[in-house]
C-alpha cells in the first residue's frame, strides 16, 4: 500500500466487489437452479471446438448454399498485429485500441459454436 | 451502487474473439473490427442493415474493409454485452423490455427469411444511451451461422450452434444426421432465452414473468411443429400493454 495508485485501485475494486456481492445477496433468484445451471455451464466447456463447417440445405438459395470454408484450427489467426494490416486499417480510418499491458483478448465467446459436416 | 456504474464503465466491450479488435473510427466512435473468413456474416449484415425498421435488432454494419492480403474486415458498433447489463441490473425495469426486444428481433429475422442459428446470451449486445431516460436498445450479433430460409417448413441438416442453446431435434454432434427446421430451432432457443431473461426480472414483474414463462414453455416443446410463432408473443404483449 505504499503506492497511492495501487491503493486506490485496490479500494476501488474492493468496493465494487462488495457492492455487487451485496446486490446479488439481496436479489439472488433461485440459487439452487442457478447452481445447477453453473454446473451445466462448466460441463459444457468440455465440448471441443469443431473445425469443419458445411451444412447441406435441401432448398438451396443461390450463393447462400455454398459450402463454407473451414476455419483454421484454433480459430482464425488474429491478423490485427500485422503491420501491413494496421497500415491498411489506418488508411481506412480506424485506429486500433491499444491493449493494456498483460491484457490479451478474452476467451472467444463463441468457441462452442459448432458447425459439423457429416 | 458499484463505482463502475458511477464512472460509466458499464459500456465495457464485448468479450472479443481472437478475430475481433476494438478500434476508434475517424469520427472518434468506438467500434469493433472483425476479421471474416466466410462472406456469410457480411452478406446477412448488409442485407439486414439496409432494412430500416424499429423491429430490426440486427447489429448494423458500419463499414467493410477489404484488405489487400485477401481478408475482409467488418466494422460494427461497440456495445455492452447483455450479461453485463443483466448482471449489473441497475435498471431492472429494462430487463423486461430487453426480453421483448430480443423476441421482436428474432421475429423480424424470421419475417425476413433469416434464421440466426446461434441464439444465446453471448450473441446479444445492448446499446445504453448516455441519458438514463433513453431505454437501452438490444442488438443481435454474430450471423456467422445464419441461413436464408423460405419458411418454417424449410428443412436443413447438420449440427450447429452452441450447447446448451441447441434445440433437441438437432441431436448430438456425434449422433446420426438429423433434419430440422432452422426457424423452429431458433424458436426453441428463444424459449430458453426467455427463461434466461426472466431470472433477472424484478419481483414486481410477476405477471409478465408468468406470461413469458408460459410462452417459453410452448417454445421449448420437443415437437418443433408445436412451437408458436414469435409474433404471437408480440400480439399478446400489444394487447396487455
Amino acid at each position: 500500500m505504499t503506492k497511492p495508485q495501487k491503493a486506490f485501485e485496490f479500494i476501488f475494486q474492493l468496493y465494487n466487489f462488495l457492492s455487487a456481492a451485496k446486490a446479488d445477496n439481496d436479489g439472488f433468484y433461485e440459487p439452487q437452479e442457478r447452481l445447477l445451471e453453473a454446473k451445466d455451464s462448466v460441463a459444457q466447456k468440455e465440448y471441443p471446438t469443431v473445425h469443419t463447417s458445411k451444412r447441406k440445405r435441401e432448398e438451396s438459395r443461390g450463393e447462400s448454399n455454398r459450402p463454407r470454408n473451414p476455419p483454421a484450427p484454433g480459430g482464425t489467426r488474429d491478423s490485427f498485429g500485422d503491420a501491413p494490416v494496421q497500415r491498411e486499417l489506418t488508411r481506412a480510418g480506424y485506429t486500433l485500441t491499444e491493449l493494456p499491458d498483460g491484457f490479451t483478448s478474452l476467451t472467444p465467446v463463441s468457441r462452442n459454436s459448432c458447425r459439423c459436416a457429416r | 451502487m458499484p463505482l463502475r456504474q458511477i464512472v460509466g464503465l458499464t459500456n465495457s466491450p464485448w468479450k472479443l474473439k481472437p478475430t475481433m479488435r476494438q478500434a476508434t473510427s475517424r469520427t472518434g466512435k468506438d467500434v469493433v473490427l472483425k476479421t471474416i473468413v466466410d462472406p456469410n456474416e457480411c452478406r446477412f449484415l448488409k442485407y439486414l442493415t439496409d432494412i430500416k425498421a424499429p423491429s430490426n435488432h440486427a447489429i448494423p454494419l458500419l463499414d467493410v474493409v477489404d484488405l489487400t492480403i485477401g481478408k475482409t474486415i467488418i466494422v460494427l458498433p461497440l456495445e455492452s454485452p447483455l450479461q453485463n447489463v443483466l448482471r449489473y441490473r441497475d435498471r431492472s425495469d429494462n430487463v423486461v423490455s430487453l426480453c421483448l426486444q430480443f423476441i421482436e428481433g428474432v421475429a423480424f429475422l424470421h419475417q425476413h427469411k433469416v434464421a440466426h442459428c446461434d441464439l444465446k446470451p453471448d450473441n446479444v449486445v445492448v446499446h445504453i444511451g448516455v441519458e438514463s431516460r433513453v431505454s437501452p436498445r438490444l442488438f443481435l450479433i454474430d450471423f456467422d451461422l445464419a441461413q436464408y430460409v423460405e419458411s418454417a417448413e424449410t428443412m436443413t441438416e447438420g449440427w450447429c450452434g452452441t450447447p446448451p442453446w441447441i434445440a433437441p431435434e438437432l441431436g448430438s454432434r456425434d449422433g446420426p444426421i438429423q433434419r430440422y427446421s432452422p426457424i423452429l430451432a431458433d424458436r426453441w432457443a428463444c424459449g430458453e432465452m426467455i427463461k434466461h431473461f426472466v431470472r433477472y426480472f424484478p419481483t414486481y414483474k410477476g405477471v409478465q414473468k408468468a406470461r413469458l414463462l408460459a410462452f417459453a414453455k410452448r417454445l421449448v416443446d420437443v415437437d418443433p411443429n408445436a412451437r408458436p410463432e414469435l409474433t404471437q408473443l408480440q400480439a399478446m404483449h400489444g394487447q396487455t400493454k
